[in-house]
């Protein structure tokens, strides 16, 4: 498992620097050059009129309203999305293909139509809707609908993440552990969990930065009534449609200041444990840590 | 490579997590698709073929199609430089270039369409500057590769880099001390390593462009035969109670990704 | 050992989102208990996007004040501001609006359809309007383009933003009033001519060549222009009057001769307020939308009266050429004749389309 040095050297030849002189060019026109004139923007009036405009009570509702469809998203994901994996990567049964194909789906239905949807099916005025109304569980235009669509929206990501780590590190330990005779759960968490935890972290990132920035389902499931289900990217939409860009400017900057942060964190995190765990004179490369425990997001 | 346990009964534990799993996956995704896919074939074939050839809606499936095709050409040579400048090169500012590449899925596509045209709207310098060339970007075709662009770029770098950082060097020093040359050492051993990422990144990318909205939907301009796409085009329609035409224009989008999903993970398997 | 490192630095990393949590929602808490003092009545109210101001600003505290003097309960509003096409759908979805106000009666049309508006919601001496205002052009300050009437929109050079009919409620409104103009252009008497479709179609075809940026709704479109793109916009009248005040830019327009009331329909949703049993407030709350001391409001956000000619303090003079939709026939020719698959401003696209000067919005480009 030795891991490969990369080919660096203190001289760079003149085609290399032109290379990476390339890259970070486009990569700043591209990612860097609008996010900073996004946070320009939130900005230009001043600091205290930022936190002015998100201690109003309508943001304060819209992200709070993200934050529970976001915590409920996360943790229904996160668990069927480890219990999806395992089944799809260690057992054979008739339709694991068709479940393989169904698990990419979400991306690629249009967004509006992943809500749309959601209303044929559990509407008030359909008859799986209705029933669920009667029951006292509205689904559409309430919150139920909304989690819904994020559910759908996010499902793949932790499978996706999750899944090639299984299959890359094979199931002899696993195997071995149950022949000395510990039962599933124990074997799942001694063996499996550690092996793909970062795969879970990685990919329940995912989930909440996807569902964070979820917008064109939501807007038609939730019916956009301030206070009730307006979520922080339909608030962000109300601003643009009121003329008030600097909310729409400052609420966006939070939305990706949050999940950007919490990407940055997870490395970190990452990193940090990983030199504990291998101890420091192999962590003095940096690339050596996440060569080995990188999940490859290949879906 | 791993189904050495396929052979053995499966557990009841593991027949309860496969149902419970399955059961879930059917609530969430299945369930719901088949009911948009029963509602649309409802409307009739012929009615769904008018609706695809209508003008309007013909225009911006190949709208879509091209703008999807032209951005996947552009992502795969720019993503996998960035994924092979992230993986070799050390230079300053690598750890934050390499956080940063997930930013796209962090920030909101409406808040994408607003960066964009923030940057390089008509109002803005690069803007002036760019429209001063004959080269308009925001409210022509060319806005709406560029914010694809924007959404798509980590699709080919997360996929690449990972692959690129696990390679076996010993093939490429062998081919070094054979005298080969960088270009060709590249082409020769590393790019046909590299495929198969690569081909699955620009399938997701191409997937995930065609049902862009949020962000295309503020850079595009949205006129109809000219640069509106057809995710546009559906909103358009559900909005204009035309939900026929909306479904006919959705199932063609769904099969296009669909098709391009499978067929990337299919050229994927077989160069792996 | 492995393992509670990981859950550590898990930890560490976790705990200032758990924070800002538990400070958000201890926010939100003291917010929800502090009014629920005296159980007030609620009513949904859905609209679309355009009404947000005056509804919020203006004719809601004022509505809950009038009651608060006449010693009623007070009343708690639940507001839903949606494109109108979409707030239709919404409430034929399920959406449990009381009240709600459409840019246009066709949107009203399905409801009434699935029983969920009663039949007769147009009946009275309005026709089911509470107010109306005009489809106008907006212009730079100082008018570099010399902007005074539709034809000046057709000007090579010119650069016009509007919002996409298909979308927007709006939009038809403005499209319509482009077709009123090419139905009877230079001022002839609407009621005494007969509408000239070819006029028309070369009107909206000429001005569309000229459109750069489509937005799905009326209030993207004004964003757009606000972002300095176009030279001219059509839109409300009211709506350009809202921006000028909430923005602080002056925001000048044309009233073109030739235009139309952009009437606007209110209803109560029976199949709402019926299970909630709140038909007396949805009633009273449309009565009040309708009445003289709401006037002023109105008019303050730029809106004109539904009854007399129309003019209102602080607005300019309504010309002469206005006509309302029921002069064209009514919604149900305009959808046929101009927005239809067949209509005059499908069919101006394809004509251009077949034509080889595709690429039209290139040239216009400033």
């Amino acid at each position: 498992m030795k891991p490969p040095k990369p080919a660096t050297s203190p001289e760079m030849t003149w085609p290399q620097r032109f290379l990476i002189a390339a890259v970070l060019a486009w990569f700043g026109l591209l990612i860097l050059g609008p996010a900073v004139a996004l946070v320009r923007r939130a900005m230009e009036p001043g600091i205290g009129r930022f936190f002015a405009k998100l201690a109003e009570p309508d943001a304060i509702e819209s992200l709070w309203l993200t934050a529970k469809i976001t915590a409920a998203v996360t943790v229904c994901n996160t668990i069927f999305g480890i219990g999806m994996a395992i089944v799809l990567v260690r057992q054979r049964f008739w339709g694991r293909r068709l479940m393989d194909g169904v698990l990419d789906l979400p991306f690629a239905v249009s967004p509006v139509i992943a809500g749309l949807m959601l209303i044929i099916l559990y509407g008030p005025r359909s008859t799986i809707g209705s029933r669920l109304s009667d029951m006292g569980l509205p689904i559409v235009y309430h919150l139920p609908g909304m989690i819904l669509a994020g559910l759908f929206v996010t499902l793949p990501l932790v499978v996706r993440s999750v899944a090639p780590i299984l299959e890359e590190v094979g199931s002899d330990q696993e195997e071995v552990a149950s022949t000395l005779g510990a039962d599933w759960w124990t074997t799942f968490r001694k063996i499996t969990l550690p092996t793909i935890r970062w795969g879970i972290a990685y990919g329940s990132a995912l989930v909440v930065a996807r569902s964070l920035g979820e917008f064109g389902a939501l807007l038609v499931v939730s019916g956009n009534i301030i206070g009730r289900t307006q979520t922080a990217t339909l608030y962000v939409h109300d601003q643009v449609e009121s003329f008030e860009p600097h909310g729409a400017y400052v609420m966006s900057t939070v939305l990706a200041g949050l999940s950007f942060g919490m990407l940055i964190a997870l490395e970190a995190v990452r990193n940090r444990t990983h030199r504990q765990e291998y101890g420091a004179e192999e962590s003095q490369d940096p690339s050596v840590e996440r060569k080995t425990i990188r999940p490859t997001r290949r879906h | 490579m791993s189904s050495t346990s396929a052979d053995r009964p499966v557990p009841l534990g593991g027949l309860l997590l496969r149902w419970s799993c399955l059961s879930y996956l059917g609530v969430v995704v299945l369930f719901p698709l088949t009911a948009v896919v029963i509602r649309a074939l409802s409307a009739g074939p012929v009615r769904l073929w008018k609706e695809i050839v209508n003008p309007f809606a013909w225009h911006a499936i190949r709208l879509s199609l091209t703008t999807a095709l032209v951005m996947v050409a552009i992502s795969v040579v720019t993503g996998t430089a960035t994924a092979w400048v992230l993986a070799r090169y050390e230079f300053p500012g690598k750890g934050f270039v390499n956080a940063l590449v997930d930013l796209p899925f962090a920030v909101p596509t409406i808040v994408t369409g607003l960066m964009l045209v923030a940057l390089f709207g008509p109002s803005s310098t690069l803007g002036v500057v760019l429209s001063g060339f004959g080269l308009p970007v925001i409210y022509e075709q060319s806005g709406i590769v560029l914010a694809l662009l924007f959404v798509c770029y980590p699709f080919v770098v997360r996929s690449v880099q990972p692959v690129l950082e696990n390679l076996d060097p010993a093939e490429e020093e062998a081919a070094a001390t054979m005298g080969a040359g960088r270009w060709l050492i590249f082409r020769k051993v590393t790019l046909p390593a590299l495929v198969p990422s690569i081909v699955s990144g620009a399938g997701l990318s191409f997937s995930r462009a065609l049902g862009e909205f949020g962000s295309v939907v503020i850079v595009a301009g949205n006129r109809p035969l000219s640069t509106k796409t057809a995710p546009l085009y559906v909103y358009g329609e559900v909005e204009g109670f035309n939900v026929d035409g909306a479904m006919a224009v959705s199932l063609v989008l769904l099969t296009c990704s669909l098709i391009s999903l499978v067929a990337a993970s299919k050229l994927a398997e077989r160069q792996g | 050992m492995s393992r509670s490192t990981f859950a550590k630095h898990m930890l560490k990393a976790v705990w200032p989102i758990l924070l800002c949590v538990l400070g958000l929602s201890g926010g939100c808490r003291r917010e929800e208990i502090a009014p629920g003092i005296g159980e007030p009545e609620r009513l949904t109210l859905g609209a679309f996007s355009v009404m947000r101001e005056v509804l919020h600003d203006g004719l809601i505290p004022e509505f809950i004040r009038q009651r608060t003097e006449t010693g009623k309960k007070p009343v708690h509003f639940e507001e839903s501001y949606l494109a109108s096409g979409a707030l239709s759908r919404a409430i034929q979805g399920g959406f449990d609006a009381d009240v709600a106000l459409f840019s246009l009666d066709p949107d009203v049309e399905p409801l009434v359809k699935a029983g969920l508006v009663a039949s007769n919601w147009n009946a009275g001496p309005t026709n089911g309007h509470v107010v109306r205002t005009l489809v106008v052009i907006g212009h730079r300050p100082d008018n570099p383009k010399r902007i005074g009437d539709w034809v000046d929109l057709t000007n090579p050079g010119v650069s016009v933003v509007y919002a996409d009919p298909k979308t927007s409620g709006g939009a038809r409104w403005n499209l319509m009033a482009v077709a009123a103009d090419g139905y009877w252009p230079n001022g002839v008497l609407a009621s005494a001519t007969p509408m000239n479709p070819a006029g028309a179609e070369k009107l909206l075809a000429d001005i569309q060549r000229n459109v750069s940026v489509m937005d799905p709704s009326g209030r993207q479109s004004l964003a757009t222009f606000l972002r300095d793109s176009g030279d001219a916009i059509v839109t409300y009248e009211n709506d350009l009057v809202q921006c000028e005040r909430l923005t602080g830019r002056p925001m000048p327009y044309v009233i073109p001769n030739r235009t139309v009331w952009i009437e606007i329909p209110a209803v109560e949703v029976i199949a709402t307020t019926q299970v909630n049993g709140r038909s007396e407030l949805a009633r009273e709350f449309l009565a009040f939308l309708g009445s003289e001391s709401a006037k002023p409001i109105w008019a303050r956000f730029g809106f004109r009266p539904v009854s007399g000619t129309g003019d209102a303090e602080g607005l300019p003079p309504v010309p002469q050429g206005v006509v309302r939709i029921a002069d064209m026939g009514g919604w149900k020719l305009a959808r046929e004749n101009i927005f239809g698959p067949d209509g005059l401003w499908s069919k101006s696209f394809l004509e251009r389309a077949a034509k080889p000067a595709e690429n039209a919005p290139a040239e216009n480009e400033k």
